[in-house]
C-alpha cells in the first residue's frame, strides 16, 4: 500500500538542459504513433539545439517513411 | 416536379485544420499515404497498426475521428470498432472504414458495428478529405476533455502524458506507482509529466491523485457502509488517522461529518418525495 504523499517539492528531479528535456518528450511520442507531433519535435530541436541540426533532420527522414523503429535504433546511437 | 440541386457542398476550407485523425491501418505504405495527405490538409495525424493498437490509442488521444482500415491482422477494424461502441467514453468518436470489400453487405457489416460512413479502395484523396469533412462539420473545435477542469493551453504531448499517466493511476488507487516509475510506465521523466499535469489540470501528479483519492472517498462515504478505517485503506492511506487528517485538511469536516451530513441531505430528499 502507498502512503501518503509528502510535500510536492520533494518529489522534484534535478533541473535538465534543453536538449534532454527535449530528449525525454520524443518517447511517448513514438508511443502514441504521434506523426505531426514528431514532425513539430524535429522542428525544435533544428532550431532549439542548432547543434543537433543533423540528428533532426535523420529523425524527420524516418519519421516521414513511418519507420517509427529507425528512430529508436537511431536513439541507442545518440 | 422537384429539381435536384447540382451546387458542390461547400465547406468552412479550415474544417480539417488542427483535427486529431488516428488512422489505422496495417499496410505500412498505405498508412503512410493516408497519413501524408491529412498532413497535408492541416489534421494532426496518429498511426496505429492494428485494432489492439487503436483502442490503446484511441482512449489516449481521443482523436476527433478515426480513418480504419476494415481488415487487419489480430484484431481487425470490426472487433475494434465494436469494442469502441460498448465503451461510453468512446463511442461518440467518428469512425470511417477504409475497405477494399466491395459487396454492400460487407459495407452494411461495417455501419452496423458502429461506422459512420465507408471509402473503398482504392480511394480518392478527394472523396476521403470530403467524407472527413461531413462528419467533422458539426463538431467543435479539437479540445481533448480535461479532468476535472483544463487549465492553460495544453500541448498535444501534455495531454498524452496527462491521460497515460491518469490511466495507470485510477487502475488503483490503493496502490499507485511512485513519481518515477509512473513517469518511467509513460516513456517520460517526473519534471515533464508533472509539467504536463500543471499544464492539463493545474496541479502536480500528486496533487491530481490526492484529489482523485478523496473524490473516490467521497463517493465511498455516501455510498457504502466501509468504515472509514476501510476507505482509508481503499484510497491509499496506511492509516485511518492519516486518512482522517488529509480528509479534513481538504474538505474541513472529518470523514464521519461527512457522511452524517450527506446522510441528513439525502434523508430530507426522501421525506420531500
Amino acid at each position: 500500500m502507498t502512503k501518503p504523499v509528502g510535500p510536492d517539492e520533494l518529489q522534484q528531479p534535478l533541473a535538465m538542459d534543453g536538449t534532454e528535456v527535449l530528449l525525454a518528450e520524443i518517447e511517448p511520442l513514438l508511443n502514441m504513433g504521434a506523426l505531426t507531433d514528431l514532425l513539430e519535435w524535429t522542428e525544435r530541436l533544428e532550431q532549439e539545439q542548432p547543434q543537433h541540426v543533423d540528428l533532426a533532420r535523420r529523425v524527420r527522414e524516418l519519421i516521414a517513411r513511418g519507420d517509427f523503429e529507425g528512430v529508436r535504433a537511431l536513439w541507442q546511437l545518440v | 416536379m422537384t429539381t435536384m440541386s447540382t451546387e458542390p457542398i461547400s465547406f468552412k476550407p479550415d474544417v480539417l485544420q488542427g483535427r486529431r485523425i488516428l488512422v489505422v491501418e496495417d499496410v505500412e505504405s498505405e498508412r503512410m499515404l493516408l497519413a501524408q495527405y491529412l498532413q497535408q490538409q492541416g489534421c494532426r495525424v496518429y498511426l496505429a497498426s492494428d485494432g489492439h493498437d487503436c483502442l490503446r490509442k484511441v482512449q489516449l488521444i481521443r482523436p476527433d475521428l478515426v480513418l480504419m482500415d476494415v481488415q487487419m491482422q489480430g484484431c481487425d477494424g470490426l472487433s475494434a470498432c465494436r469494442i469502441m461502441q460498448a465503451e461510453p467514453a468512446l463511442r461518440d468518436i467518428p469512425v470511417i472504414f477504409i475497405s477494399g470489400a466491395a459487396m454492400p453487405s460487407q459495407r452494411v457489416q461495417g455501419l452496423v458495428v458502429g461506422a459512420v460512413d465507408y471509402v473503398s479502395k482504392p480511394f480518392d484523396f478527394e472523396e476521403v478529405r470530403l467524407r472527413l469533412a461531413i462528419h467533422l462539420r458539426n463538431q467543435p473545435g479539437s479540445e481533448i476533455p480535461a479532468e476535472p477542469e483544463a487549465i492553460g493551453c495544453p500541448s498535444s504531448l501534455d495531454n498524452i502524458l496527462f491521460q497515460s499517466a491518469r490511466m495507470y493511476l485510477l487502475k488503483s488507487l490503493a496502490e499507485t506507482p511512485d513519481l518515477h516509475e509512473l513517469a518511467a510506465a509513460v516513456s517520460t521523466n517526473s519534471k515533464r509529466l508533472n509539467e504536463a499535469f500543471r499544464n492539463c489540470v493545474g496541479m502536480t501528479v500528486f496533487g491530481y491523485l490526492r484529489e482523485e483519492r478523496m473524490q473516490h472517498a467521497c463517493r465511498l462515504l455516501v455510498e457504502t457502509r466501509l468504515t472509514v478505517h476501510s476507505i482509508g485503506a481503499e484510497v491509499g492511506y496506511t492509516s485511518g488517522a492519516n486518512f482522517a487528517t488529509a480528509f479534513k485538511e481538504r474538505f474541513g469536516v472529518s470523514p464521519k461529518e461527512f457522511r452524517l451530513s450527506r446522510a441528513c441531505s439525502w434523508s430530507r430528499c426522501q421525506r420531500r418525495e
